[in-house]
């Protein structure tokens, strides 16, 4: 039984997930966010008002462009390879997995792509600063779909209704000062009225706008999972292919390594790591890294003596072709699939452990929002106001959800 | 026989033997020692000196591994600073909770994999295989779960960490069921006009049980981490519990004895799980002798 997915079958399409997943790892969200709005409204705010406009612009301002237009071509080509994949399914070798079950893969893919959406855009699309409390009085606690009527200084929505200028003037400031908490939108634009905003998923015990906290808590989720997964799969794979390439008493050694590691429960020796080690976001990515590469080391070492086994192999073999050429032309790239299948199921279990270990609250600490620690935050209110960590926890199952369909785990049981 | 687990045993004693080291140098080579986690920095360092002398942290630290490995050989996991009392009378009393919670979960997973396995089976229609997949790729639902069913009482924690395991179960099951209904031995009974559910458990079901038993060690150990979060929020007075509130009290001595606690268990039940699958199949018993 061979593991499938819409992803793993196409190599474009992998190779460009990953680079978009670097690239969001590497540039960073709000950057990206920001620059790609102050790009665009560059051209509408110099028609506008040129002399002030020109007087923002310096070579600063210019490379986080630079950065944006690499992330608008990486996505349009991911957007690019996805079309093709389901709408030219069966006259492609590589979409030959187009088969029954990968409407659930591009139903899991298309969720997380607007996830991804969600997450990068959050500053534009949240109504709220995820941190902003407004009158306690007024907005503590209220259930969905009731209306904030806010003071004056608590508005950072409006954003992108503003004039060319002005949105152009307050994405150029955030890029150049770096400093200020979140992007460009939420800085106050003068000239605008205040405008009562809904709660769509209604406010938490300390007044803050649920629908924002949780997108932007989604980028947490996404940042911590994938610079997670990155060096996991740095780690996993250095010593599965080791393990799986060299054999004998190397492999008996390190497969025993990992069988210990696994033996602990790992939730546990996160906790205790994260005790002693103190927690920072940097700290909490390293510390999952380390206890989470042994499953991706264990699968990779596993499909590399199973393939070793097949028949091409053999054939080079007996064609007199170096063992290290065996490995990176034959053996390498047929784990890749498996690969792949394995490190969006190591996302998710990563998710959920970034998740749990906020709310217990010890991942990221609670001012900033994220799903685990808005989870966390609601028990104390839970039987008055359940939308507290509903919603949260209903945004992280659909999440792991859509990972599971994306990975098309049912298919690969068996192994 | 004998010789299968003598060499189970072997295994199992040089994984705790590693889990041992792992969690001993973890716990002696990051910052922060004893004496300067409880010593105000006014003190003279010849007190600090003396404590470190007091819990023998001035020795090599070879030493310091072989008696701390003996300490634990005799049952001695330290003493716990916040609650003054020895830690493993504080774990013998909280373990009680935390196994009751595992086993009645272990026992729930294993029940609900085999009965939705069970009516997948007698119906092999694709409609329910889609649904039944679906939900089976909700792990996560206990999430949700924990968040609305606070209210409720003891059979809820139970379910909480049983329903995800019993999903991950039942997926793996099915895969081996699969395997073996198309077997000769099953082809034969259903030609002999037996009943679908007599061909299900006495045919099927002892073949196909005996991979999932090897899992259901392994998931112990998820569930004790399940088990972490779960009494934090139905307050249940177990292990998962001691360990949180030992980690916000900075209390190491008790920290260490509940990692160590469930390295051990999960690694003593994959042990059980092994040899309980050779005692049961036959063909593992062979091969050993072979």
């Amino acid at each position: 039984m061979r593991r499938k997915s819409l992803i793993a079958g196409h190599p474009v399409g992998m190779m460009l997930l990953l680079g978009v997943l670097v690239g969001a790892t590497i540039l960073r969200w709000r950057i990206i966010t920001a620059s790609a709005i102050s790009f665009a409204t560059f051209p509408f705010a110099y028609i506008e008002n040129h002399t002030r406009t020109l007087s923002i612009v310096s070579i600063d301002v210019a490379d986080h462009w630079l950065a944006a237009i690499v992330w608008v071509i990486v996505i349009g080509l991911l957007c690019r390879s996805l079309y093709q994949t389901i709408f030219t399914a069966g006259r492609t070798v590589g979409s030959s997995v187009f088969d029954g079950r990968s409407k659930e893969a591009t139903v899991g893919l298309l969720f997380l792509l607007t996830l991804f959406f969600g997450a990068s855009t959050a500053p534009i699309l949240a109504p709220m600063d995820p941190l902003s409390q407004g009158d306690l009085f007024l907005t503590r606690m209220m259930s969905p779909f009731s209306k904030l009527s806010l003071e004056e200084n608590d508005i950072p929505m409006v954003a992108v209704s503003g004039s060319p200028a002005a949105v152009f003037e307050s994405a150029a400031l955030f890029l150049l000062e770096r400093d200020s908490r979140y992007a460009a939108p939420s800085l106050p634009l003068p000239g605008k009225n205040v405008t009562p905003c809904v709660a769509i998923l209604g406010t938490d015990d300390y007044g803050r706008d649920i629908f924002s906290r949780v997108l932007y808590g989604s980028r947490y989720s996404l940042d911590v999972g994938i610079c997670v997964l990155l060096l996991s799969l740095l780690a996993g794979s250095l010593v599965g292919y080791s393990a799986g390439y060299f054999g004998g008493w190397i492999d008996v050694l390190l497969m025993r390594f990992c069988d210990v590691l696994l033996s602990i429960p790992s939730l546990f020796i996160t906790i205790a790591l994260m005790a002693f080690l103190g927690g920072s976001i940097p700290m909490l990515i390293m510390i999952l890294g380390i206890t989470g590469w042994m499953g991706i080391a264990r699968i990779i070492r596993g499909e590399v003596l199973h393939i070793r086994e097949r028949e091409f192999v053999l054939a080079a073999e007996l064609l007199g072709v170096p063992s290290w050429r065996i490995m990176k032309d034959h053996i390498l790239p047929h784990t890749y699939p498996v690969l792949m299948t394995a490190s969006v199921l190591q996302l998710g279990n990563i998710i959920l452990a970034e998740a749990s270990l906020s709310f217990l609250g010890l991942g990221i600490r609670p001012p900033t929002p994220s799903w685990g620690n808005m989870i966390g935050d609601s028990l104390a209110n839970l039987s008055t106001a359940w939308w507290i960590g509903v919603f949260p926890g209903a945004s992280l199952s659909l999440l792991l959800i859509a990972l599971h369909l994306l990975s098309g785990q049912e298919q690969c049981t068996a192994n | 026989m004998v010789k299968i687990i003598l060499r189970k045993l072997a295994v199992a004693l040089a994984l705790v033997i590693g889990l041992t080291t792992l969690v001993f140098f973890i716990s002696r080579l990051l910052p922060g020692d004893p004496a300067t986690l409880f010593l105000s920095p006014q003190v003279p360092p010849q007190v600090a000196d003396h404590l470190r002398e007091q819990f023998g942290l001035s020795k090599p630290m070879l030493q310091q591994y072989v008696s701390w490995l003996n300490g634990i050989v005799r049952g001695e996991l330290g003493y716990s600073f916040s609650l003054h009392r020895d830690v493993t009378s504080i774990l013998l009393e909280t373990i009680p909770y935390t196994m009751l919670l595992a086993t009645c979960a272990v026992f729930l997973e294993f029940l609900l994999a085999i009965l939705s396995v069970y009516f997948l089976f007698r119906r092999q229609s694709v409609g329910l295989d889609k649904v039944f997949s679906y939900c089976t790729n909700a792990d996560s639902f206990s999430f949700v779960h924990r968040q609305t069913d606070l209210l409720l009482h003891l059979i809820l924690p139970v379910c909480t960490i049983a329903i995800p395991g019993a999903a991950g179960m039942s997926r793996f099951l099915k895969a081996t069921v699969t395997q073996i209904s198309s077997s000769e031995h099953v082809l034969f009974a259903q030609s002999q006009g037996q009943s679908v559910s007599r061909v299900y458990f006495c045919s099927v079901l002892p073949g196909a049980m005996l991979p999932v038993l090897t899992l259901g060690g392994l998931e112990l150990g998820m569930l004790l981490a399940g088990a972490l979060i779960t009494e934090q929020i139905f307050s249940l007075p177990g292990m998962g519990r001691l360990t949180v509130a030992a980690l916000f009290a900075r209390d190491y001595p008790l920290l260490i004895g509940c990692t160590m606690t469930a390295g051990i268990v999960v690694i003593l039940s994959n042990m059980l799980a092994d040899i309980l699958h050779a005692v049961i199949d036959p063909r593992i018993r062979l091969n050993a002798h072979a």
